[in-house]
């Protein structure tokens, strides 16, 4: 009995132990990973020098804005958001609350729109995919086929609350497709089914590998056009079978009449792309309606495809042009090779996307960006303006843009706004309830209740050159740099976080003409991922880079205090989201530091705008030591 | 006092374990000190309490806040019963003259010593189970389970020092002046030393003052395992401590001895 109580203790305890919760994300190295955040927060913040007003954040009230919910559309209401949640979205729950006291900020927005964040449902990601969405207003992203290296790596992001600078991604990974398919083009070693019986294997490899639904490339052989090879009949079935089995949505890219009903008919939860041979006739429709089918239409792409596109037109515009960036451009100005398709085959895809909505299938919108002509984030407006042009009402574009995509595919509440949830929205100026246009005048978004500031990229001026030389030697002052616009304080605070930062010029006790830069500060949690320290603007501003390739390598001098171990060297390519980070351990002796240039993986080194020197690794008091900082 | 323990047997032909002692006296000390709510119920109470006051629901800062006074919560708690168990506990066993008739039964005066370092660290855990628990739950406080674990070892064993404080105080005080004396020495050392609120919180002549008391060095070294310390390296506050301990040791030794020639 007491042998027995003598040994109970002790595993409850353990058990007690084991309970304990450990941090999110664990996986990784946690501490990297708060770094790399942290990081992306310090330039889309720091962006900020471009946008006009003050962002707002976390807690604030949007008055008298039209609302658009997902679903719903309500006149003249007042917004709140607290604690980075809707707190209140529909008429009906304002009787309760009186805001006319309240000390947080107020956005007027007479003669303005709120849309939840867009969702585009068919892009394929890699890159800058995910911010350059973003900073068009998308939010999430539903990739139909990119590597799985690059989707796990934001996927696993998509649910963290400070994942405030880029859009969400939800993706298929690798597409199904046939050998020498469609998908296989693009140079990509990719595994491919040669009959069914591989299909099952595939799903589960898919699964495994994070799909969060499964898409199939296929062609029916009764198809007149049999431009690729493609799965048979039997493949696409047993796919929509496996998927199905292990819950998964599978979606299927059809480019015929033929072939989407073949889909259709094999259980297929939805088509890509509005098809151009023929116009859809009621046999589909009537499939559709019974399977609960929708289609994703990609109207954006299909109008580059056959020599139509106007996106020029939008790139033009003021309130679009500032926000692409170069890649973006060259984007949207490259231009399929003439397949050959008659101008009257996008014709035939907007009379049957309008004939599909009236009849009541889902119709979700879908850009297929970055295929040429078309880009992430702006290619959807785009793909809205088509779809209006096809003649649904604006509703259902915006519809299709938002609520819709959240019904059909398994997103959370993304694409509503409904009270309780994050505030991720996009406020527009003007009413795309009559010119759906105006989806593209965007004012503010938010992500999860963090305003994002768009980033503008000044795409037509050279670069300076930077030779090697001294910066700054810290000898006189902090501020000033011998090249460049200077040196500042950086820190959370523009992120709203706490973190304090000092800059002091210190006196080396033996050598009174030298002096170096004492920085002192506390990286305090306030912000999910807080930093602390200075940055040093090469350009004008933000946007405007530098070119150092004639400048072989970063050097300084630096030491620690026995708290500050760690330093992080923060490199920002102009309008990049993403900081090239570089660790470094620090003593507190001083100790010549270097960083060549030519050594950092993925650094244009031509195109640099900021290079800053923080604390992000821990919380709490920090303090160390720069001298001549200079480039070799 | 009734023996109703059955594992008794008086087979005096058999030496005694010393094992055996060492447990019978930990665990009827045990028994003892939580049928004394005076002193179990404050123990545990008021780590608690406070921990649950200033680090969850005033708490300034919801992201650092609660781990880092959870942390030095803990320190008071487990220097708690330290100071307790063998300062009044002696002191008061001294004024009922209990302490002397232990000393003269066969019991070896290590078992007296070893009793109460058990009893010390049975409370310790049970304060680091609440503390954490209320941590985790409420407070949200999110670490490794190799920070849970060092954290636990270190609170434990970092009450050694305050059991040599307490049975130095339990050897000088008088029963009646103890628990007063013992209140006012704890409760005013945890506040300076930057355990009820954080260090930097403190003017910065408290903070240097804080250097010469022993809890802000142990909760230094605990906050170490979550990175939140001021950075002083860990060898000054294992010497602090080691130091600390090592004197009132001395000095213990120099009351019972002095006390023996009373």
């Amino acid at each position: 009995m007491k042998s027995k109580f003598l040994i109970i203790i002790p595993l409850v305890l353990i058990a007690f132990f084991l309970l304990l919760p450990e941090p999110e994300g664990t996986n990784d190295s946690a501490s990297g990973l708060a770094a790399k955040n942290s990081a992306e927060k310090s330039n889309s913040s720091k962006s900020k020098s471009q946008s006009t007003s003050q962002l707002v954040n976390g807690d604030f009230i949007i008055r008298n804005v039209q609302l658009y919910d997902g679903t719903n559309r309500f006149e003249k209401v007042d917004v709140l958001v607290q604690n980075f949640k809707l707190a209140q979205v529909s008429p009906t729950d304002t009787e309760n609350m009186n805001f006319s006291d309240s000390d947080i900020p107020q956005i007027n927005a007479t003669g303005k729109t709120l849309l939840p964040g867009l969702i585009d449902s068919h892009t394929h990601a890699y890159m800058n995919a995910l911010s350059e969405a973003l900073n068009f207003g998308v939010t999430t992203e539903l990739d139909m086929f990119t590597m799985p290296e690059f989707a796990n790596a934001h996927q696993g992001k998509r649910d963290n609350l400070d994942n405030t600078a880029e859009a969400d991604l939800f993706s298929a990974t690798i597409l199904a497709t046939a050998p020498g398919g469609h998908g296989t083009e693009y140079g990509f070693e990719i595994p491919v089914l040669k009959n069914a019986s591989q299909a099952d294997d595939f799903v589960k490899q898919r699964i495994e590998q994070g799909a969060d639904y499964i898409k199939a490339v296929y062609n029916s052989k009764k198809a007149e056009r049999q431009h690729f090879p493609s799965i048979d009949y039997e493949t696409i079935a047993a796919l929509i079978k496996s998927a199905h089995k292990h819950d998964k949505l599978l979606v299927v890219h059809i480019d015929n009449l033929i072939s989407a009903k073949e889909v259709i008919a094999l259980g297929a939860d939805g088509i890509i792309h509005s098809f151009m041979d023929k116009l859809v006739d009621q046999e589909l429709i009537q499939l559709m309606l019974d399977k609960k089918a929708f289609m994703i239409a990609t109207l954006a792409v299909q109008a580059s495809v056959t020599q139509q596109s106007s996106v020029k037109e939008l790139m033009q515009k003021a309130y679009n042009s500032p926000f692409l960036s170069k890649q973006q451009s060259q984007q949207l100005k490259a231009t399929f090779p003439n397949f050959g398709i008659p101008a009257q085959a996008l014709n035939n895809a907007l009379q049957s996307v309008k004939q599909l909505a009236d009849a009541g299938v889902p119709i979700l919108a879908g850009s297929d960006a970055p295929n040429p002509g078309t880009t992430h984030g702006l290619s959807l407006h785009a793909e809205l303006e088509l779809l209006t042009k096809a003649g649904l009402s604006n509703e259902q574009v915006l519809y299709a843009a938002t609520g819709a995509a959240g019904k059909y595919f398994p997103i959370g509440d993304r694409g509503r706004l409904m009270k309780d949830k994050l505030a991720t929205m996009v406020l527009v100026d003007g009413n795309p309830f009559v010119n759906i246009s105006d989806t593209q005048k965007i004012e503010r978004i938010w992500k999860n209740g963090v305003e994002f500031s768009r980033v503008s990229v000044e795409n037509d001026k050279a670069n300076m050159t930077f030779n090697a030389g001294m910066i700054n030697s810290f000898d006189q002052q902090i501020y000033l740099t011998k090249m460049g616009k200077g040196i500042g304080e950086t820190t959370d605070q523009f992120a709203g976080g706490k973190s304090v930062v000092e800059l002091s010029l210190i006196k080396d006790s033996q050598n009174f003409d030298n002096q170096f830069l004492k920085v002192r500060g506390d990286v305090k949690s306030g912000f999910m991922f807080p930093w602390s320290g200075f940055s040093y603007l090469l350009g004008e501003n933000q946007q405007m880079g530098v070119d150092l390739s004639r400048v072989k390598s970063l050097r300084f001098k630096a030491k620690g205090s026995p708290n500050t171990k760690k330093l992080s060297v923060l490199l920002f390519q102009t309008g990049s989201f993403r900081p090239i980070q570089k660790d470094m351990d620090l003593s507190d002796s001083w100790q010549e530091y270097e960083l060549v240039l030519s050594e950092v993986n993925n650094l244009d080194t031509s195109d640099i705008a900021n290079i800053s020197i923080v604390r992000s690794q821990a919380i709490g008091e920090f303090e160390f030591f720069i001298d001549e900082l200079r480039f070799e | 006092m009734m023996m109703t323990d059955s594992s008794i047997n008086l087979n005096l032909d058999k030496k005694p374990s010393l094992l055996k002692i060492f447990y019978l006296e930990a665990k009827t000390e045990t028994i003892r000190l939580f049928r004394t709510p005076g002193f179990s119920i404050p123990t545990l109470l008021f780590p608690v309490m406070f921990y649950t006051f200033f680090g969850i629901v005033f708490s300034m800062n919801p992201a650092t806040m609660p781990t880092y006074l959870m942390i030095t919560y803990a320190v008071f708690g487990v220097i708690g019963p330290a100071l307790f168990s063998f300062g009044v506990g002696i002191a008061i066993e001294r004024g009922q003259g209990w302490f002397d008739l232990k000393e003269v039964s066969p019991m070896p005066a290590s078992a007296y010593i070893v009793s109460r370092i058990a009893l010390t660290f049975i409370f310790s855990t049970a304060i680091i189970v609440l503390l954490f628990g209320i941590g985790a739950v409420f407070g949200e406080v999110r670490l490794f389970h190799s920070q849970w674990i060092t954290l636990a070892a270190i609170f434990i064993f970092g009450s050694l020092p305050f059991c040599a404080i307490g049975m130095t105080l339990g050897l000088y005080l008088k029963a009646s002046s103890a628990p007063a004396t013992v209140n006012l020495i704890y409760l005013p050392m945890g506040f300076l030393s930057g355990l009820w609120l954080p260090i930097n919180f403190l003017p910065e002549f408290m903070q240097q003052f804080a250097n010469l008391l022993p809890p802000y060095h142990l909760a230094q070294l605990a906050l170490k395992v979550t990175d939140m310390d001021l950075g002083f390296p860990i060898i000054l506050h294992i010497s602090v401590l080691a130091a600390y301990t090592l004197l009132f040791v001395f000095l213990a030794v120099k009351a019972y001895h002095k006390k023996d020639k009373q």
